[in-house]
C-alpha cells in the first residue's frame, strides 16, 4: 500500500470509528490497555505465583516465598524497556491518569497492610493452637482460603486498577483452582504451582500476540 | 424543521449551522493530522513509534504531518537519544489543545445539526 493511499480511505475509516465508536476517553482508555497488553505482567505474577507455591512445596522459605513476587519487579521493569518499548513506543498518560493509578496503588497498598495484618493474626492463633479460636482455624484450614483469597483479590484489583479483562479471569483462575484443590485434598502450594503456571503460560501467548502484532520497526524513533 | 424566516439569514436554534464549516481549521481538518491531534490529546506526551502504532501512518507520512503540526505550533518535538537509538517525543501544546477543542466543539455542532432526527 503506498503512503498516499494509506492517507484516505483506511484514515478516513479511523477517524469515523473514534467519532463513532469511541470517544476520547475511550481512545485514552485504549491506548492505557494497549501498554499492559504485552503479557509481560502476566508471566510475571505467573512466575511469582509459582515459585511461591514451589518454595511452599520444597519448604525451602515459607513465607519468605511471598519476597520472590517483589525480587521479580526490577525484571519486570527491564523487560518492558527491553521488549514494550521499542515496539510499542514511549507514552506518558495525562495527570487524571496518574492521579487514578496513585489512588488504587495506595488501596492495593492498605488490602496489602491489612492482609498481612489479618494473616499473622491467623498465623499466630493457628500456631497458638488448643481447644480456643486458634484450634477451630486451623480445622478451618484459614491459611489455606486466605492465600488463594488474597491472590485472587490483588489480580482482580490490579484487572480494575488498569481496565484489562484478563486479570479478572486470573483471580477466577486461582479461586477454581484453590477450590479444586480443597475439594480434591491437595494442599496450598499445589493451587499456587497449578494456578501459576496457568496464569505463565496465558502470558507467554499474550507475548506471542504484542511480538507479532507488534514489530521492531526499521529505524523506529527518527521522526 | 420550521426553517428561521426571520429575516436576519441566522438559522434557527435547532438547525444545523452550515457557515461555521468554513471556519474550521483545515489544519486539523486533514485525517491523518487529525488522528495524530486525537491520539496526542488523550495523553501527556508520546514518542513517534506509539504515534505510529496509533495513527497506522508509514514513518514518512507521520513525520510530515508531525512537521507542519510543528510549524503551526500546535506540536512540541523533542528530539533525543535513548543509548543509541533515536527518539522524538511529542506533545501538543497548549495551542494545539485549543485548536483541537474548537475544531471538535464545531464538528460536534455541525453533525449534531445533520444528526437523522
Amino acid at each position: 500500500m503506498t503512503e498516499a493511499s494509506r492517507t484516505g480511505t483506511e484514515i478516513e475509516g479511523r477517524i469515523m470509528d473514534m467519532s463513532t465508536s469511541a470517544d476520547l476517553k475511550a481512545l485514552e482508555e485504549r491506548a492505557y490497555r494497549q501498554t499492559w497488553n504485552d503479557g509481560l505482567l502476566d508471566i510475571f505474577a505467573g512466575a511469582g505465583i509459582l515459585a511461591i507455591g514451589i518454595l511452599f512445596r520444597t519448604e525451602l522459605a515459607g513465607l519468605a516465598g511471598m519476597f520472590v513476587a517483589v525480587l521479580l519487579m526490577p525484571f519486570w521493569a527491564v523487560a518492558k524497556k527491553l521488549i514494550t518499548v521499542p515496539r510499542l513506543g514511549y507514552v506518558s498518560f495525562g495527570e487524571a491518569r496518574k492521579a487514578t493509578e496513585r489512588s488504587w496503588a495506595i488501596r492495593m497498598i492498605v488490602l496489602g497492610v491489612l492482609a498481612l495484618s489479618v494473616g499473622t493474626v491467623l498465623y499466630m492463633a493457628v500456631r497458638s493452637g488448643g481447644e480456643g479460636i486458634g484450634g477451630r482455624l486451623g480445622e478451618l484450614n484459614a491459611g489455606f482460603w486466605l492465600m488463594g483469597l488474597l491472590l485472587a483479590v490483588g489480580l482482580v484489583a490490579g484487572g480494575l486498577m488498569i481496565g484489562v479483562r484478563r486479570l479478572l479471569v486470573y483471580g477466577l483462575v486461582m479461586v477454581l483452582a484453590m477450590t479444586t484443590a480443597a475439594l480434591l485434598g491437595f494442599e496450598v502450594p499445589d493451587y499456587l504451582v497449578a494456578g501459576g503456571a496457568v496464569i505463565l503460560l496465558s502470558g507467554l501467548a499474550v507475548l506471542g500476540r504484542f511480538l507479532r502484532r507488534y514489530p521492531r520497526r526499521a529505524g523506529a524513533g527518527e521522526g | 424543521m420550521i426553517a428561521s424566516d426571520d429575516g436576519s439569514g441566522s438559522p434557527a436554534l435547532d438547525e444545523p449551522d452550515l457557515a461555521s464549516l468554513g471556519d474550521l481549521d483545515r489544519l486539523i481538518h486533514e485525517p491523518a493530522r487529525l488522528s495524530v491531534l486525537a491520539s496526542l490529546y488523550v495523553v501527556a506526551e508520546a514518542d513517534f513509534v506509539f504515534l505510529q502504532n496509533q495513527t497506522g501512518l508509514t514513518a514518512g507520512n507521520l513525520s510530515s504531518h508531525m512537521s507542519r503540526l510543528e510549524a503551526a505550533g500546535y506540536l512540541a518535538v523533542t528530539k533525543s537519544f535513548v543509548g543509541k537509538r533515536p527518539q522524538t517525543v511529542l506533545s501538543l501544546t497548549p495551542e494545539g489543545r485549543t485548536a483541537f477543542d474548537r475544531y471538535r466543539r464545531t464538528m460536534e455542532d455541525v453533525l449534531h445539526g445533520l444528526s437523522d432526527r
